[in-house]
């Protein structure tokens, strides 16, 4: 082979993975939602990015886990616990109306703070530099967990 | 977002740290949850036990230095690793500058250790003039009641950074998570009090 078709193919396959990695799931959501994955996130007001360990959704969200695969992560439960239902079935939030979540609200949320009644979110939650990607993963790895 | 204060609002911060009785009666009180407090108000004293297994009084550890405090626990998933990323973020703001310090205090006295303070500093970035402590029992109570650092919910302390000046005595309160450079900007213009 020679040293231009090897270019050409580490390309394609550089292209593939990268793709492949793109490609939302709910194995790269668990990570997020985990802190495993890094997304940049600061709280509203302040001026520095947090660490993943002051950032990671299951500080505050108990992780609910399919079969015997409960997460040794300690969380305090200051957030609501975030399933399909809790997620997707229409509920009073924050005082606002029923409201119910999709993967784009809840984009919406992680991103600026506002819910789907358009009522902000508590200070304490972190606003995050979530791409689409990731946010979509995130959506597949909640509704993926069971109900309780 | 919030970076350096600018020349006004250091001016009117000034002012009011400094501000002569007359005018201080027509401000806010003290007792607001958040800003400068006139007149500050001495510290309490308080039996600590710090991250490296030592002893000392609140007090004399905070006399002459300028020191921002904050409230913390190790077994903390939701604020307490927030608090720990700003003073993490602040450290680095204050570095050479030998007589400010930042005191995470602990408001968990029957489970934090020294080893569980050394632990939590080193996860948001240790740091010379970063310091962790846990007081006695009975103690945790009077630090809460001395700052006002009561808060409903799982966290039971507020997300607030309380500033001493060389005195010893609490002058400012932040609101709650204020920016790094904030913190750093008060601790400086404390510094230039006499």
């Amino acid at each position: 082979m020679s040293w231009r078709r090897g270019l050409v193919v580490a390309a394609v396959w550089a292209g593939a993975a990268t793709a492949l990695a793109q490609t939302p799931n709910a194995t790269r959501g668990r990570a997020l939602f985990d802190g495993e994955a890094m997304v940049p996130a600061r709280i509203s007001g302040q001026d520095f990015v947090l660490p993943a360990a002051a950032s990671r959704c299951v500080n505050c969200h108990d992780p609910v886990r399919t079969g015997a695969a409960s997460s040794a992560l300690a969380t305090q439960r200051v957030g609501p616990a975030l399933t399909q239902s809790a997620l997707t079935e229409p509920t009073r939030r924050r005082g606002g109306p029923p409201s119910r979540y999709d993967a784009a609200s809840l984009c919406t949320l992680l991103r600026t703070g506002v819910d789907p009644a358009y009522v902000i979110i508590l200070r304490t939650m972190p606003r995050y530099e979530i791409t689409e990607s990731d946010c979509q993963s995130l959506w597949l790895h909640l509704t993926a967990l069971p109900t309780r | 977002m919030h970076t350096a204060l600018s020349r006004r609002q250091a001016l009117a911060m000034m002012a009011t740290l400094v501000m002569p009785r007359a005018f201080a009666q027509a401000a806010a009180p003290s007792h607001d949850p958040f800003g400068p407090l006139r007149p500050p108000l001495p510290s309490t004293r308080l039996s600590l036990t710090g991250s490296d297994g030592k002893r000392f009084e609140l007090t004399e550890r905070l006399r002459g230095r300028i020191t921002a405090l904050q409230l913390m626990f190790t077994g903390c998933s939701a604020t307490c690793p927030i608090q720990g990323a700003l003073f993490g973020a602040v450290a680095p703001l204050i570095a050479g500058q030998g007589e400010m310090q930042l005191l995470s205090i602990s408001v968990d006295p029957l489970n934090d250790s020294p080893q569980a303070l050394r632990a939590w500093l080193a996860r948001f970035g240790a740091h010379a003039n970063w310091h962790a402590a846990v007081p006695s029992v009975e103690d945790a109570d009077r630090l809460l009641d001395f700052v006002r650092g009561r808060a409903t919910g799982a966290d039971r302390h507020t997300a607030q950074v309380y500033l001493f000046d060389r005195q010893a005595r609490l002058a400012y309160r932040t609101a709650d998570m204020p920016p790094a450079r904030f913190v750093a900007d008060l601790m400086g213009e404390l510094s230039r009090l006499r």
